[in-house]
């Protein structure tokens, strides 16, 4: 095995290991780690198996193999972003309704109370702690935690 | 917001948590069943974001509900039931189907071998019944494969590994209120590999259930294949030889 090939084992193999130790320690979900796999399984059989990469690029027409290795990495990363935006979607949704529930189940429990509870305190939670070091935002209209993206 | 609970302790008390979504026609008559076989036992109907009126009509038939504000699955309904349970202190939580599937005289049962000193009581179909065979050859091997592992991590062969008729005693309920796994299948499989890593025995219990075979219900073979990988890689992943080491005689946790 040349040096190269040996590298780049290397380099997977530890990708691989990463991985299933942050599955083990329950920091990635199942799910997130199978949109990995393919990555790492990618880079260790174009690793392994010598000339590969050469033959392949030679079948599709491409002169120079390394282009085959950008082109399949950056549509790989880009289908992982275009699923990461398709999962970010959906939990900000999610978020919306449980801010929802929360803020209305505290206006109906707290119909008997005079002082509606203070709006850093909501149902005993602290405030989404600003970025930064900036002090928290006195303007009226609740926390303002970031994107202008957003509203 | 507190909803992390303190271990159970006290006198014995059981729930029985119904995972259900858009159940409005069984529900009513499930709770009614299982409040009539077993009185002492209370009935929590999780509700995982019903388009229809399952909370109310279940609320009607005098279980409490605990309504989630969005889909969870099974899984992250039964976590919602035994967070419930581990909060309001009850001892022992048995999952039930909404569909009425799983008979109530069978509750007993599984509770009996909880007394017994199991950990986790599975009702089990020992006797695979003709709705299995309607099932592909190909899932068939692959879920009795998926078994087989099961088996061979925990030293112990478990017949039915994607049964959703399960009683938790309170070892259980209190490792499981925080880390039932939400996944299809996992939701299942995984808990087995969960308590037996722990050292805590399990207990199959043989029943029968009503209606529709259970066990293999007709997903989409891309969805069963998918979760069927995943499966496979968590297994794989978080191996350990825990729950064979328990089972020896002298073996510690």
């Amino acid at each position: 095995m040349s040096s190269a090939q040996l590298a780049g084992l290397g380099v997977t193999a530890i990708c691989l290991v990463f991985l299933i130790g942050l599955l083990r320690r329950g920091h990635l979900r199942a799910k997130y780690v199978m949109v990995w796999m393919p990555v790492s399984l990618a880079m260790l059989v174009f690793s392994v198996v010598p000339g590969l990469l050469d033959d392949v690029s030679l079948w599709i027409g491409i002169a120079y193999p390394p282009a085959l290795l950008f082109m399949l990495a950056i549509a790989l990363l880009l289908l992982i972003c275009m699923h990461f935006s398709w999962e970010l979607s959906r939990v900000e949704e999610r978020l919306r309704l449980l801010a929802e529930a929360i803020a209305i189940r505290d206006a109906e429990h707290d119909r008997s109370t005079a002082m509606p509870p203070h709006r850093h305190e909501v149902a005993g939670l602290a405030a989404v702690p600003p970025a930064g070091m900036h002090p928290p935002s006195s303007t009226p209209g609740g926390v303002r935690d970031g994107s202008w993206l957003d509203a | 917001m507190d909803i992390v609970g303190t271990p159970v302790a006290g006198p014995a008390r059981t729930l029985a948590i119904i995972p259900a979504l858009n159940e409005r026609e069984c529900i009513g008559a499930v709770i009614e069943h299982l409040r009539d076989s077993l009185p002492e036992v209370d009935v929590v109907v999780v509700d995982d974001g019903s388009t229809d009126d399952t909370a109310a009509v279940a609320a009607a038939a005098g279980a409490r509900v605990v309504q989630l504000p969005f889909n969870l699955g099974v899984g992250g309904a039964l976590r919602a039931g035994l967070k419930f349970a581990r909060r309001n202190g009850y001892t022992h939580a048995v999952q039930v189907d909404a569909d009425g599937q799983h008979d109530p005289s069978h509750v007993r049962q599984l509770l009996d071998a909880l007394d017994a000193g199991a950990a986790l009581a599975v009702g089990s179909r020992f006797v695979r019944d003709a709705g299995d065979y309607e099932v592909g050859l190909v899932r068939r091997l692959a879920m009795r494969l998926l078994s087989w592992l099961v088996a061979i991590l925990l030293g112990q062969r478990i017949e039915d590994t994607t049964s959703g008729f399960r009683a938790f005693g309170p070892e259980a309920i209190e490792m499981l209120a925080d880390r039932y796994p939400r996944d299809y299948l996992s939701d299942t499989v995984e808990t087995l590999l969960l308590v037996g890593y722990r050292g805590l025995p399990i207990v199959e219990v043989p029943v029968q259930m009503h209606g529709r075979a259970g066990g293999l219900p007709s997903a989409r073979n891309a969805r069963l294949a998918y979760h069927y990988v995943r499966m496979v890689l968590v297994i794989g992943a978080t191996a350990s030889l825990n729950a064979r080491r328990a089972r020896r005689p002298g073996g510690a946790r």
